[in-house]
């Protein structure tokens, strides 16, 4: 599963084309998961496949930009206080990142497939799944 | 055939057999009801789910001067102002007259029994008797004088599955329910759901002494559109039939077992964990105690119609259910429980350890619930 970036941008850098600075300067393949980029800025989560030394000369550059760049590896907090275990995120999870625990009963969420798209949050009835981004 | 009473005594001995409804599936396999019988006392059931038509009364004593509350509100939350000066009933979904909402009776109940200290605000007319007209304060369940939960309705035996067949995401109390049946809830402790496991309440009745939200509770009364009708496979029904009504002190009962609920854009609940021990007085008992997810049915509904009465679109096991998709018309369609099957084995392994632990006796019904009964309906005149 390739690496999740959160990149914020600025008023200054917010034109930058970074799918294409992507692929054309550094034979990265980015897949844009989540964005929320307006004229003043914004968020972008995206995920970076191909060479590892190409990944981090391109978060580099980005860098050089002004783009401030996050590696994700928690977008989802799952509060066990407040889960019940009652399953209404299973479903509606694009990802299946959501299972239960097939002898427990449990919830388990497996971040490494979840793209913090967020469908998860207004599914849950305790408010106990936040989302870090 | 055993007794009640025997079994009691068993238990007051240590010497009763008890064991979950879960456990009970495998042993009514390998044994058969017969022996299952002879070896089995109690059977213990649990389940752990949003039941709306739940709600407390509360008595918070005389301030002084005192006042007669006739507009109450609980952390922002109306509470009922029709009963004498100075109690109420608080109902689970009851929300927050705060804009941002997402918080309700439920939750102030839930805040109760986790210890909270929660604001009381009421107003009344100010009589001859009752000069006060105002008051604000706060108070915790340890200051008020009596605080019991009575649920009109819980213990749903068995209810539909939702889906949705329209083109826009629902916001329902069954859930999330995505586009063109993407997904589909359901809602129920199937092989240990109380009322799953002695479908013909053969040996549930008024004054049953139960778990109720971590403490002891009764069997009330039959619950709020108590239904004998619906169709049955495998001797226990397909959707929505029998309920009950609960009664139990909150002093005495815990937030593992009594949770405020949001559902998005629907509004708040109250999840409940409810246990009842059925007494395994024959062959007959056991075997319907027996009863696996396999074997336990609902049918599947478009909650996307908006009329009252929805046809029934598919039927499935909630071992089906439960295995994370079922097939309709050709395509998979993801699920979902809304209820907690390990806050269902909770409550049922607590209850088990109660009566082995002689805390927790049976009790036999001083009446049983209709043997009959109809839903009516409510007419436009």
């Amino acid at each position: 599963m390739d690496v999740k970036y959160r990149l914020r941008f600025n008023e200054g850098n917010v034109h930058e084309s970074v799918a294409y600075i992507l692929v054309t300067k550094f034979d990265v393949v980015p897949n844009i998961l989540k964005a929320d980029v307006k004229e003043d800025g914004g968020v972008m989560i995206l995920s970076m496949g191909g060479d590892s030394d190409n990944i981090v000369r391109a978060i580099e550059h980005l860098k050089g930009l002004g783009i401030s760049i996050k590696t994700l590896d928690k977008y989802i907090d799952m509060d066990p206080e407040l889960c019940i275990d009652c399953g209404a995120c299973v479903s509606v999870c694009p990802t299946k990142s959501f299972k239960f625990n097939p002898e427990t009963w449990e919830i388990e969420l497996a971040m490494e497939t979840c793209v913090a798209c967020g469908a998860c949050l207004t599914a849950c009835p305790t408010h106990a799944l936040e989302i870090q981004l | 055939m055993k007794t009640v009473a025997g079994i009691n005594e068993k238990i007051k001995a240590g010497k009763a057999v008890v064991v979950t409804a879960e456990e009970m599936v495998d042993i009514v396999r390998s044994k058969g009801a017969e022996k299952a019988a002879e070896k089995v006392d109690v059977v213990t059931t649990g389940t752990f789910s949003a039941m709306c038509s739940s709600g407390a009364f509360l008595n918070f004593g005389h301030s002084d001067p005192p006042i007669r509350m006739t507009n109450i509100l609980i952390n922002d939350v109306q509470a009922y102002g029709g009963l004498a000066a100075v109690d109420t009933y608080i109902g689970a979904a009851q929300l927050t007259d705060k804009p941002d909402g997402g918080y309700g009776g439920g939750h102030v109940i839930e805040d109760l029994v986790a210890g909270k200290s929660v604001a009381l605000r009421a107003w009344g007319p100010g009589t001859d008797c009752y000069v006060r007209r105002s008051i604000d304060t706060r108070f915790t369940l340890d200051d008020i004088n009596e605080a019991y939960l009575y649920n009109p309705r819980n213990c749903y035996q068995n209810y539909s599955v939702a889906t949705n067949g329209s083109d826009r995401t629902l916001h329902t109390y069954m859930g999330k329910l995505l586009p063109r049946m993407r997904n589909a809830t359901f809602s129920s402790a199937g092989q240990l759901s109380p009322l799953l496991n002695d479908p013909h309440l053969a040996t549930i009745g008024v004054g049953t002494r139960i778990f109720l939200g971590g403490g002891v509770g009764y069997v009330a009364w039959n619950g709020t559109q108590f239904s004998t009708a619906a169709a049955e496979r495998n001797g226990v029904p397909v959707s929505g039939a029998r309920t009950l009504a609960l009664i139990g002190d909150l002093k005495g009962m815990s937030r593992d077992f009594l949770r405020g609920l949001d559902f998005h854009r629907y509004g708040t609940s109250l999840a409940v964990g409810v246990g009842i021990p059925i007494p395994v007085l024959d062959a007959g008992v056991a075997a319907r105690a027996g009863i696996s997810d396999g074997e336990i049915y609902a049918n599947m509904t478009d909650y996307s119609l908006t009329e009252r009465d929805k046809p029934t679109l598919a039927q499935y096991s909630y071992e089906e259910l439960r295995s994370g998709s079922v097939e309709y018309d050709g395509h998979t369609i993801r699920t979902s429980s809304m209820s907690s099957y390990k806050k269902a084995r909770d409550v049922a392994n607590t209850l088990k350890g109660w009566i082995e632990a002689k805390e927790f006796l049976l009790s036999e019904p001083v009446q049983p619930l209709p043997a009959e009964n109809r839903l009516g309906t409510l007419e436009v005149r």
